[in-house]
């Protein structure tokens, strides 16, 4: 029987992907390795995410928002020394770990446009923002500065996506 | 702006005499009321169900292998970290779900400079090559019977769709890029 909380599982369960929290754990890898795993990730992600759009007719009244069955417009991995993790687009997370937060308020108020020129981008939306956060929420003994990432992927299409002015003012060399 | 968040399907007639566009967002700036909207999810949920055998042949866009090899210099000209290789364009799967949409019956358009959200130019990926099998569809998705096949011109798509058509060497890219206003809609 289909019901709320029948969807909602469903929903998690693509979700965990890269995890509705951003998916981070113990554990070193190249990133080469997390990338090749972001790209796994990202075909599963695809494939279960069509199948819920297939369903929207019977599912979306038991949806929490109308774009539960969207694709998430880019995904990316990151490492420490200690933890790898990832990141996605979706949502402005409502806290930052204060070593983020304080280098995403360079750029404007979290959650609104940046004032960094050359960019239409939200501060704190991107999946480099969230994969961090995860990472420093993990690893309290590292820092932005120490933190590498993948190529950041586009899941409908693989492409990979060019970090925008506000992910390279902040994580600059190491995107 | 929600949208920039996701990567939408959006699907908008392209004449009162016929035809269909599909439009992948890939994380571009669309209006809230656009983005809200639930027969763009739901044109997507019938397509998704359609069966197979409806399926139509398609043609990927003349100006594919130029846009392509736009986005191919862009990452060969970024540093993906010490040791790592940068990654080869996968053609099959980028076309894949646009040729998806086309072999439906839908022009398949996607955003052509996906690193800037506020970029409002899109290229042509896939088409269909209209059969018999396009009246069952849009019977199928719209309800729509005694329809006839939409002209396959890209330059008359446009124009009949009300967008500028032009040739844009612009960040990169080159090919037949469409600039969609979403404001009109």
């Amino acid at each position: 029987m289909i019901n709320k909380k029948v969807v909602a599982n469903r929903i998690n369960s693509i979700n965990n992907a890269f995890d509705g929290v951003h998916y981070s754990e113990l554990g070193r890898r190249s990133l080469d390795s997390i990338y090749k795993k972001l790209r796994y990730k990202s075909v599963v992600y695809v494939k279960d995410l069509m199948a819920m759009q297939k369903d929207f007719l019977v599912l979306h009244k038991f949806f929490r928002k109308i774009s539960d069955g969207d694709y998430v417009a880019c995904v990316i991995g990151a490492k420490t020394k200690k933890y790898h993790g990832f990141g996605t687009s979706h949502v402005v997370l409502s806290k930052y770990h204060p070593k983020l937060l304080s280098c995403l308020q360079t750029l404007g108020k979290v959650g609104s446009a940046s004032k960094f020129s050359g960019t239409g981008n939200i501060v704190g939306k991107c999946a480099e923002a969230k994969a961090a956060n995860g990472l420093l929420s993990l690893d309290a003994s590292s820092d932005i500065n120490d933190i590498k990432f993948t190529a950041a992927i586009r899941p409908r299409t693989m492409e990979v996506i060019s970090p925008c002015p506000n992910c390279v003012q902040i994580f600059g060399a190491n995107l | 702006m929600i949208s920039l968040d996701y990567d939408l399907d959006l699907f908008y007639p392209l004449s009162a005499d016929g035809g269909y566009l599909h439009l992948a967002t890939a994380g571009g700036a669309v209006p809230d009321s656009i983005f809200k909207e639930v027969r763009h999810r739901r044109i997507r949920s019938k397509i998704r169900a359609l069966p197979d055998e409806l399926r139509m042949s398609t043609a990927l866009s003349p100006n594919l292998d130029r846009i392509i090899e736009g986005k191919r210099r862009k990452m060969a000209d970024r540093n993906f970290g010490e040791g790592v290789d940068s990654p080869d364009f996968d053609q099959e799967a980028y076309v894949r779900d646009f040729v998806n949409y086309a072999s439906f019956g839908f022009y398949s358009f996607d955003r052509t400079d996906v690193s800037n959200p506020n970029g409002s130019g899109y290229h042509l990926v896939a088409y269909p090559v209209f059969d018999s099998k396009y009246f069952k569809i849009c019977e199928l998705l719209f309800g729509e019977r005694n329809v006839k096949y939409p002209s396959p011109k890209l330059v008359d798509i446009c124009s009949t769709f009300g967008l500028d058509f032009y040739w844009a060497d612009g960040g990169g890219f080159v090919g037949g890029v469409i600039e969609v206003d979403f404001s009109d809609y």
